[in-house]
């Protein structure tokens, strides 16, 4: 139901300048893809969808999330276990394996 | 991972506004909250101070303090009750403002945080005094109470009463009923069917909810209750009549215990007839520390804050702890019942009730309608059913403290709307 991908920059974290992760998340039964993207001022969040690619800005990863998954039905209680999952890997790193879905509501 | 361990903070933590900062900093700093938006939440949007005199029974003048505190109104109206007590002070109605923030955002009623008070002891005044203290501060308030603006509770030291005094005086100045303008009134006057119980039902619902999700159930449960006013006699009764065993209450004289089971009913008569659940009929004393050290599914706390705390912690036998009141585990008691695998929900979720209805019965009144008491009962289950849900999922599903996933949603909630609505000018 969910997938990982490595870092899309593997160097990233060596410039220390930006940080992004793929993951694969599903709600109401759609699976997405979701990439976050951490910059040293906060976190950008996008989801791929038909219409294109949705778009979250925030300091919070959490905020940033709920924004991107806003246009596919989803909000801050489907950005919450996506984003603490990622809290349990160290540094929040790309390499976690604990990747959640977006439960349906 | 705990509340506690995200509250190192430099806030001092013997007051109440301590703990609520703390508790605050540590929510914001793992939800990564940008500088604005934390320098927004973390003090009062509105305060005001009153002073007022009064004409006593005796022919003196006694000049009152008053307070009332709206926290935050990015998703709403301000909600909040109003206490009389002795000990009231600007900090702690700060206090109690902010956690009302938190509390109607995680049960994502569409209400800010607010609190007010009046430094009083109710008990040392007659009838018409109080009548008379009501009515002066529910006018010092008036244009910034209201419907849309701010609606008052009843809390500590007041009641439906109380509300009805306020609610006419607004009335009075208004020139019409503005019933909408308080809650918790009688229901001949507005009030909600349910409204009495909503807490200590909101608190048997969400018991039920976690012992379900710990595979047990409420029927054939034992619990013991810590306080037995209107919060803690409301809980053990509906407890009581969903099947559980009252093993144990405690009040502020004393305690009973009958393993084989007490009538909350019969407790309650006792109370109204002496004072106290002391020396009931078939029954054996017990203080707070050996109720709290009791053999039982489920601990209710509906008494006082603090009451387990890092000294206490390791004696809990129960399975599920309710915190019916505000405050009653400390944080530092909270990862000692994490790792023992003991199951607290959190207050402001726990008696989330009583504002739930709240709602309602303003909702009602905006109406002019009124709903049936097993409407509000059902609704009532929605909404906390929903609170308890999102929590329950990110506690168990991260291992999150549940009172930081309580926190979380609650803070974030908050941060989101305040976002949303941006800066003025």
């Amino acid at each position: 139901m969910t997938a990982s991908a490595p870092d899309l920059q593997p160097n990233a974290s060596a410039s220390g300048q930006w940080r992004a992760q793929e993951h694969r998340v599903e709600l109401r039964g759609a699976t997405y893809r979701l990439r976050l993207v951490r910059f040293p001022a906060g976190w950008l969040a996008s989801v791929d969808t038909v219409e294109g690619p949705t778009l979250g800005c925030d300091a919070s990863p959490y905020l940033a999330v709920s924004r991107a998954v806003e246009p596919i039905g989803g909000g801050l209680i489907d950005a919450m276990p996506i984003v603490a999952a990622l809290r349990r890997s160290p540094q929040m790193s790309a390499t976690s394996s604990a990747v959640p879905s977006l439960k349906h509501r | 991972m705990t509340l506690a361990q995200h509250n190192r903070r430099s806030a001092p933590r013997e007051s109440a506004l301590g703990s609520a900062l703390a508790q605050f900093d540590g929510v914001a700093d793992y939800l990564e909250l940008d500088p604005g938006t934390r320098a927004i939440l973390r003090v009062p949007k509105r305060e005001l101070t009153v002073r007022f005199p009064m004409k006593m029974d005796d022919g003196r003048v006694e000049v009152f303090t008053g307070y009332r505190v709206q926290h935050n109104l990015a998703r709403g109206p301000a909600k909040g009750g109003i206490r009389f007590h002795p000990a009231t002070d600007l900090d702690e109605v700060r206090a109690l403002a902010m956690w009302m923030t938190w509390k109607c955002a995680l049960v994502n009623v569409p209400f800010g945080g607010a609190k007010g008070g009046v430094t009083v002891d109710p008990s040392r005044l007659s009838r018409r005094e109080l009548e008379g203290v009501t009515r002066r501060f529910a006018a010092e308030l008036q244009g910034v109470i209201g419907p849309d603006t701010d609606i008052p509770a009843p809390d500590m030291g007041t009641n439906a009463q109380t509300m009805a005094w306020m609610m006419d005086t607004i009335s009075m100045h208004a020139g019409y009923t503005v019933p909408g303008v308080v809650t918790g009134k009688p229901v001949v006057l507005g009030g909600s069917a349910g409204r009495a119980d909503a807490t200590g039902l909101g608190i048997t619902m969400t018991v039920e909810r976690a012992l379900d999700q710990l595979g047990s159930r409420l029927d054939g449960a034992r619990v013991a209750v810590q306080g037995f006013g209107n919060v803690g006699e409301a809980a053990a009764r509906l407890m009581h009549e969903r099947g559980a065993t009252i093993i144990a209450v405690t009040d502020v004289y004393g305690g009973v215990t009958n393993p084989r089971g007490l009538d909350p009913v019969a407790l309650k008569s006792r109370v109204n007839a002496t004072g106290s659940v002391r020396g009931a009929p078939d029954t054996e004393p017990i203080d707070n520390a050996a109720l709290i050290a009791i053999d039982c599914d489920v601990l209710v706390l509906a008494a006082l804050e603090g009451q387990i705390t890092e000294e206490n912690a390791a004696n809990v036998r129960a399975r599920v702890i309710a915190e019916g009141a505000n405050g009653p585990v400390t944080p530092d008691a909270d990862p000692i019942l994490h790792d023992r695998g003991i199951v607290s929900i959190p207050d402001i979720l726990c008696n989330a009730g009583g504002v739930v209805v709240s709602y309602f019965e303003w909702v009602q009144n905006l109406q002019s309608y009124s709903w049936p008491a097993t409407e509000v009962a059902s609704r009532l289950e929605d909404v906390l059913g929903r609170a308890f849900d999102e929590v329950w999922d990110l506690h168990t599903d991260r291992g999150i403290d549940s009172r930081l996933a309580a926190h979380t949603i609650a803070v974030a909630r908050v941060a989101e709307a305040q976002q949303l609505r941006g800066l003025y000018p």
